[in-house]
């Protein structure tokens, strides 16, 4: 499953747009806790009062049926034939409403989008930092945000994972430069183009896709994207927040997440504790402590097999931590009758290309 | 995911990635992140006009005559308490007070929490940083982390974000709901600054958890263009960055914008002429051809003629920063930043006609 190489690369980006300044401003603290979130950053996220919302709030979710994804190869090109070649039987596949075809297609337009932009702004010494920055973080990871408030045997499973398979994913990583070699002959995918695919794929229930779509880093994406190609760059956005798909995703984002937390996707499962507990990733929802608590509790239990510890010491008060508990059995309940493990996010992670949708 | 998470807090966190980004590309070297240039004031005169486009909060609001503003560094909770009322009511001036101060105290909050965490004397880091940005003028110079007026910059930082924290108590999500629509009314209605921030977007709809959500978000695609246009008539300072962010398609308001590299051009030699630093733009157009240069040179220059020649102009925001800067008012050594939305400066010179 796919979504972190995405997540990874949209971090790439961020710290290349920001040069290092903005990094150095927010370095390491991004709120670990729970508890410190919910007191430090005010919002309605005491009641979950959906207060003045659009959309999201004021009106019921709208109603979404997210399949349940079975990639579906049959007919698609080898994921390793040039990209010329891929995208017109991709975008003809997606079209006959072939989902791991738009899945395949999304990856490779923001992959490309994303290369051509690098490609141009970093020099290889920027790309070094850069890389060697992100490994660093990586051994970080799981030690200093999703596992802390774990008990230690989970940390200790996490930490072997991260030495062992994950690294050796991480040098797999797909490179600016990778990317950027495959890029060059393949013609650009409108950015609507792209938006379209990752919904089809979300929709049909692609892990990694429903994450991407629901959480918003799609956008945060095109906005560094955009920044990247500096000024005199060639903007393949232009007018995008003027695209009806925004207004779809709007209407549909939240909808998203809520089935991939309800499923026990542990891809949302992990965004939502992690990224999300921030309000950062929030972009058209206050963030939900009780969801943050019942996803991170959630993840334990597809880790450790059992159900663990109350998610009473997470800051919540008794009656929030009732809820949050109560959501937590029935999204691990789910997961497991569905085979979802834990393993999945840090698949995830690390995996990288088109492979990701499959 | 450390730096995912962070990475992509600051993702959503625009103001936070064109302000930093601003520095980053001002930088004379590191320890300039740490005290920018002092700010300049972005005061001009309140438009009073209407607009056949816009609508107003409240007709009467731009020609009451204004209410004093409580002085800078009032506590939030304070603001509230006095001008909510005459704010709600389509006082603009107190709208946009309150709607600034509340919304960059949403973003205070997230700062100090995260600048409080922060460990940014490691050194191996530190040199990360300088490995990254590469800078010439970086080089030689002690590390940062080595270097006593770096860690006291680090400390007095550290100092102010908690001063700004404490001056930031009351926030609360009603007050930021109510202050968002604040905004709007106040740009709608005129006002200078609640037209630079909520036209350029980011600063607020970033910044609020669930911004996109909001019916603000959706008024601002319809609204922010005409808004920019009425600024640039009027010969708002941070109107020209705004444009040149926005044709260059490198800021969230470019999301609205059909791609324009002469007028982005023009733009961008503008607000650097406003800035008082023309050879700023010539850094930033080693991309941009040599007869588009010329063309928006001859555009930025009528621009100037007819928008701000004859005006006292106050200096605007680096382009990327443009209408976000105010939001950092508090958090940086040696910043003049004026009270937000206090009185306009009477303008009384007419526009040029050439």
């Amino acid at each position: 499953m796919k979504t972190g190489h995405r997540i990874t690369l949209a971090a790439v980006l961020l710290g290349a747009a920001a040069g290092g300044a903005w990094w150095w401003m927010v370095r390491s603290s991004t709120p670990t806790h729970i508890e410190q979130a919910a007191v430090t950053v005010p919002r309605a996220t005491e009641t979950t009062k959906p207060s003045t919302m659009a959309g999201t709030a004021d009106s019921p979710l709208p109603a979404l049926t997210i399949g349940e994804y079975r990639p579906d190869t049959a007919g698609l090109p080898p994921i390793d034939a040039p990209l010329a070649v891929q995208i017109p039987a991709l975008r003809d596949a997606a079209a006959r409403g072939n989902a791991t075809a738009a899945c395949r297609m999304a990856v490779i337009g923001s992959q490309c989008r994303r290369a051509r932009a690098l490609g141009v702004n970093l020099t290889p010494g920027q790309s070094a930092a850069m890389m060697r920055q992100i490994e660093d973080s990586l051994r970080e990871q799981y030690a200093d945000v999703s596992l802390e408030r774990l008990p230690e045997r989970y940390r200790a499973y996490a930490q072997r994972r991260i030495d062992t398979e994950a690294l050796q994913e991480f040098d797999r990583f797909q490179s600016p430069d990778a990317w950027g070699r495959r890029c060059t002959d393949a013609p650009p995918i409108p950015h609507d183009e792209i938006l379209a695919a990752l919904r089809q794929a979300a929709l049909a229930g692609e892990p990694g896709s429903m994450v991407q779509y629901a959480s918003g880093l799609w956008m945060a994406e095109i906005s560094i994207i955009n920044f990247l190609g500096g000024f005199g760059g060639t903007p393949s956005t232009a007018g995008w927040l003027r695209s009806p798909g925004i207004d779809q995703w709007r209407r549909e984002a939240a909808a998203v997440r809520r089935a991939g937390l309800e499923r026990g996707d542990p891809e949302m499962l992990w965004v939502e504790f992690t990224l999300a507990q921030t309000a950062g990733l929030r972009l058209l929802e206050p963030t939900d402590p009780i969801d943050s608590a019942a996803a991170l509790r959630t993840y334990a239990a597809l880790i450790g097999g059992h159900s663990p510890e109350s998610t009473a010491s997470l800051g919540l008060t008794p009656e929030q931590a009732i809820e949050a508990d109560r959501r937590s059995d029935a999204w691990a309940a789910r997961a497991r009758e569905r085979g979802r493990r834990a393993e999945d996010v840090t698949d995830g992670l690390f995996a990288g290309g088109l492979s990701a949708c499959d | 995911m450390r730096l995912t998470a962070r990475a992509s807090l600051l993702a959503a966190s625009g103001i936070v990635v064109a302000a930093l980004t601003a520095w980053w590309l001002q930088r004379d070297d590191v320890t300039a992140l740490l005290a920018p240039e002092a700010k300049a004031p972005t005061r001009f005169d309140a438009d009073a006009s209407a607009s056949p486009i816009l609508d107003k909060p409240s007709d009467d609001t731009d020609t009451a005559k204004p209410i004093a503003l409580p002085p800078k560094g009032t506590p939030l909770g304070r603001l509230w308490a006095t001008l909510q009322a005459a704010a709600q009511s389509g006082e603009s001036g107190a709208a946009c007070r309150l709607a600034i101060e509340t919304v960059r105290c949403v973003h205070v909050a997230r700062v100090a929490e995260t600048w409080a965490a922060s460990q940014a004397s490691e050194a191996g880091e530190l040199q990360t940083l300088l490995d990254f940005e590469g800078a010439p003028s970086s080089f030689g110079r002690p590390a940062p982390a080595n270097d006593p007026q770096a860690r006291g910059a680090v400390n007095a930082m550290t100092e102010r974000t908690r001063a700004a924290a404490r001056q930031c108590e009351g926030l609360s999500q009603d007050r930021t709901d109510i202050a968002i629509s604040l905004l709007r009314a106040a740009a709608l209605a005129g006002q200078p600054d609640a037209q630079a921030v909520y036209a350029a977007g980011e600063g607020w709809f970033l910044t609020i958890p669930g911004g996109m959500g909001r019916p603000e978000f959706e008024q601002w695609r319809r609204e922010a263009p005409m808004v920019v246009a009425r600024m640039l008539d009027k010969g708002h300072p941070e109107a020209p960055g705004l444009l040149a962010g926005a044709y260059s398609g490198q800021t969230w308001l470019g999301g609205l914008y059909e791609a324009d590299l002469e007028r982005a051009t023009a733009h961008l030699i503008l607000n650097a002429r406003l800035m008082g630093r023309p050879e700023m733009a010539e850094r930033q157009l080693t991309k941009v051809p040599a007869e588009i240069k010329a063309r928006a040179r001859q555009q930025a220059e009528a621009l100037y003629i007819r928008h701000y020649a004859g005006r006292p102009v106050d200096k605007p925001s680096y382009y990327l920063g443009a209408g976000t800067r105010i939001l950092q008012s508090g958090l940086f050594e040696g910043e003049t930043e004026p009270v937000p939305c206090s009185p306009p400066r009477a303008v009384d010179s007419p526009v040029p006609q050439q």
